[in-house]
């Protein structure tokens, strides 16, 4: 997948999400801004209502949105289902908007009836959408091969460039100026010398380099900061996103067996939606 | 422990409102809901019995079409909340024709819950229940005051209407019992039904107002000296109106009126008097039985003075039986056949009427049609017949009939009078124009068989005498065939009649018979003494006798002779053949000695 395609990807996907979302409360908006013993008398409430034909269905489309969401991922990442077609990251962004989607059709299924303890499915499911944000973000802070595979802290020091040489010979910078990017780059946020971006790019107008090669050292001099910074917090993330999983995937369990409950009940008293 | 309320959280999709609260809980979800099958009616019905009462017995919203087929959860839903509120219906556009009972007149703008209070409900359950609308009955008096205090019936609408309890729209004073006529529809209600208190509360009386005896409100201006009810004299239209002629019942006075009586004026008997305490006073102490204190005697004292006797009050003319009047004590006292015929055969009109009874036709009616008028004078009755016999029978003798224009001789002595009397055309006697020729009565048989040369004018007496048809006294010389011999001895009809095995009369021959012998007597000789195929008897026979005495032997081929002069006929002319049958042979053509005498 080329960059192209995976910025159309993420945003084709971003997009769903989010005209699903309006889409669904805009539509609703009446029904769910009645308060909750008025609904009944709600002229659409047949419709809305959470066993209603509208409601059911979100239900169980949003549903089964994550089931297959989680399933996919699991089986690619645990069993490398389909491993060969399909990576990891990308399967990873697919589960993301599943498991977003379908989160957002269970909201509006539940009609907003989530105060007491009748919707601890839908706590919990918020629980495990928010902890897999929070996931994705420790995610992000872990450097991985383009398989998705942990760097070791090793691997990525050595992805440090030799900075000095390249802004010195390539730029043909002076001492005290390579002295001065570098310091910019350096992961030590209590530095009384500490280069902010502003300082950085005046020095860098004063200079006499075109405006290209302005751009390029300072997108140089960025990533060399952010994968300073990464290796500084490297190990804490480490540890950080070990935790996580330990908080993610009894969140997920929980819903699942609530759901099952759920589902059984609705059948057993023959709620059966459109069937 | 946590999957308890996480469990129920997924099992209950709410609180139940407050009605329901106590059904809360896990183990209670079954109550209401069917395994597979949602939320069932019977479960919710089986609780609200009062709900399922009115669908059993149809009354009421939810026995309505629009409603009865519906599931309850469909308008009461669940789950919502305590505080949801179940039952919420458009007050203001709820049709309440659903229920069974449609709101009219003053009921549409009535607030629902004038009506639907607890008051109003006569279900103890239900009457405690809040803001409910079930429990009230159709019945007017289920919410209204029973302003007639049970003195009326309990169906309302029979007089009023939904608009207004006043007036009373529906109410027909014709329908009841006491229907208003007359002065009656001008008064005010209030002048008969007057307003009283009872129970303590304002009341007006309608009912059971003694409407049968006017006097219970009026008062009355005869004193009570008039028997009977007003109502027999008086109508409703006016008091100085009267009406009681025909309608008075009279018995009550000890003098009953019948027949005319009744429909008579009552002031043809009663003086007029415009003061109630005089009219009818006067004439009223007449005995039933005394009519010519009251009717003039039309019969002068003739018949006393008992007029019931022969009269009915229905008319003067409409007579009693009067089988037991005595005719004797009139001009013409009955007799003989009189004596049995009904009154009316004669007196036609009028007993009174005058009857001519100087002579019998004048009511009888004269059975001969004149047949004896003479000189314009038809004779009575009384001259031939008598009342003690009646007109069957007559007093004209032979003796007078001798010295009628035809006297009665012979066989006509002996005939019964009807034989020639009574016509044969119309059946009745008839005396008068008879005719005094035979013909008149007796048929000529001999018409056309015997000239009337021998009997001119069919004048029966030229052979005929009275005496007997058969005693014939006829010169047969006078024909060309004159009689001798032994033709005198014989009866005519020997000779003129054929009659039949069975004795009637078949032919008769007079002027038509054959003057030939062979016409009446059969020839025994067939051809043997023909003569060019004509047998004349005449050339042997006479009218004596059948012996040939004109016949001469010695004239044939074979006289007699000697010895053959002597035997019998017979010895030659008679043979006998094997069956012993005899033949009579005239004619031997043998002559030979030894055609008769053996060899």
């Amino acid at each position: 997948m080329t960059k192209t395609t995976h910025k159309i990807y993420i945003s084709s996907m971003v997009s769903i999400i989010v005209i699903a979302t309006i889409y669904l409360a805009y539509t609703g908006y009446s029904y769910y801004n009645t308060v909750l013993e008025e609904r009944f008398y709600h002229p659409k409430h047949d419709w809305f209502k959470p066993s209603g034909a509208y409601g059911h269905g979100l239900g169980i489309i949003g549903t089964l949105m994550i089931l297959f969401g989680v399933s996919i991922y699991i089986a690619r990442k645990r069993y490398n289902f389909l491993g060969k077609f399909i990576r990891l990251k990308y399967l990873l962004e697919f589960h993301i908007f599943l498991c977003t989607l379908g989160p957002i059709m269970v909201l509006f299924h539940t009609a907003f009836k989530f105060g007491g303890i009748v919707s601890v499915a839908f706590w919990s499911m918020v629980a495990v959408v928010l902890s897999g944000v929070i996931g994705r973000f420790i995610y992000i802070q872990i450097p991985r091969t383009i398989e998705g595979r942990e760097l070791s802290l090793q691997e990525v020091k050595s992805m440090k460039t030799d900075l000095s040489n390249v802004l010195s010979e390539k730029f043909r910078l002076d001492l005290p100026t390579v002295q001065f990017l570098i310091r910019f780059t350096k992961n030590n946020e209590k530095d009384q010398n500490k280069v902010s971006l502003s300082e950085l790019k005046k020095a860098l107008k004063h200079s006499n380099l075109t405006k290209t090669e302005r751009g390029s050292i300072l997108k140089l001099l960025k990533n060399e900061r952010t994968l300073s910074r990464r290796i500084g917090r490297l190990q804490t993330m480490q540890k950080l996103f070990k935790y996580w999983h330990v908080a993610h995937l009894p969140f997920a369990l929980v819903m699942l067996i609530i759901v099952i409950i759920h589902v059984a009940v609705t059948l057993a008293f023959g709620y059966k939606w459109i069937f | 422990m946590l999957a308890v309320p996480f469990g129920y959280g997924q099992i209950s999709p709410g609180d139940l409102t407050n009605a329901h609260s106590d059904l809360e809980g896990m183990s209670n979800c079954t109550l209401c809901h069917d395994i597979g099958k949602k939320v069932s009616n019977s479960k919710c019905l089986d609780c609200h019995k009062e709900i399922q009462s009115l669908l059993t017995n149809n009354q009421g919203y939810h026995a309505s079409s629009a409603v009865k087929n519906k599931d309850c959860f469909e308008c009461h839903s669940e789950h919502h909340g305590r505080k949801f509120d179940m039952v919420r219906f458009d007050e203001k556009n709820f049709d309440h024709n659903l229920t069974g009972y449609a709101l009219e007149g003053k009921h549409e703008e009535v607030d629902c819950r004038k009506c639907h209070m607890p008051d109003n409900i006569a279900n103890s359950d239900i009457r405690k229940r809040k803001n409910t609308f079930l429990g009230l009955d159709n019945e007017c008096l289920s919410c209204h005051d029973d302003f007639h205090q049970g003195t009326l019936p309990n169906d309302c609408l029979s007089c009023h209407n939904m608009d207004a309890f006043k007036p009373v729209v529906n109410f027909n004073h014709a329908e009841t019992d006491y229907p208003l006529k007359g002065e009656h529809v001008n008064l005010d209600c209030i002048e008969c039904h007057k307003m009283t208190t009872r129970n303590g509360v304002q009341f007006q009386e309608f009912a059971d107002i003694p409407f049968s005896d006017c006097k219970s409100c009026h008062d009355d201006p005869h004193n009570n000296q008039l028997a009977g009810q007003c109502k027999q004299c008086h109508t409703e239209t006016s008091f100085s109106r009267f009406v009681g002629t025909g309608r008075f019942n009279h018995n009550v006075t000890g003098f009953d009126l019948n027949g005319k009586h009744r429909t008579v004026d009552c002031f043809s008997c009663h003086d007029r008097s415009s003061n109630p305490l005089v009219v009818f006073q006067d004439n009223i102490d007449i005995s039933e039985d005394n009519c010519v204190s009251c009717h003039e005697d039309q019969h002068e004292g003739k018949y006393g003075t008992d007029c019931v006797k022969c009269h009915q009050e229905t008319s003067f003319l409409a007579l009693r039986d009067m089988d037991f009047f005595d005719h004797t004590v009139t001009d013409y006292p009955l007799e003989g056949m009189h004596l049995e015929v009904d009154c009316r055969e004669c007196h036609v009109e009028r007993f009174t009427t005058p009857i001519d009874f100087s002579a019998c036709n004048s009511c009888h009616a004269d059975y001969h049609q004149g047949e004896f008028m003479e000189n314009g004078i038809n004779p009575d009755c009384i001259e031939c017949h008598t009342l003690e016999k009646g007109f069957d029978y007559s007093l004209y003798t032979l003796e007078q009939h001798q010295t009628s224009s035809f006297p009665l001789e012979g066989a006509h002595i002996a005939t019964p009078c009807f034989a020639c009397h009574i016509s044969e055309e119309d059946d009745r006697w008839t005396f008068a124009d008879l005719g005094s020729s035979c013909v008149d009565c007796h048929l000529d048989i001999h018409e056309d068989f015997i000239s009337t040369s021998f009997y001119p004018q069919q004048d029966c007496t030229a052979c005929h005498s009275n005496e007997a048809w058969d005693v014939v006294n006829f010169d047969h010389n006078l024909t060309n065939w004159p009689l001798d011999g032994r033709h005198l001895e014989i009866d005519c009809r020997e000779c003129h009649f054929e009659i039949s095995e069975n004795k009637t009369l078949v032919n008769q021959k007079f002027t038509n018979l054959d003057n030939q012998c062979a016409s009446c007597h059969e020839n025994v000789h067939d051809d043997v003494f023909a003569i060019d195929g004509v047998t004349d008897c005449n050339r042997c026979h006479v009218t004596d006798s059948w012996y040939p005495k004109k016949f001469n032997h010695n004239s044939t081929a074979f006289p007699l002779e000697g010895r053959h002069a002597e035997i019998s006929c017979a010895a030659c002319h008679e043979i006998t053949d094997e069956d012993g049958t005899k033949t009579v042979l005239y004619k031997l053509n043998k002559l030979e000695c030894t055609d008769c005498h053996l060899q």
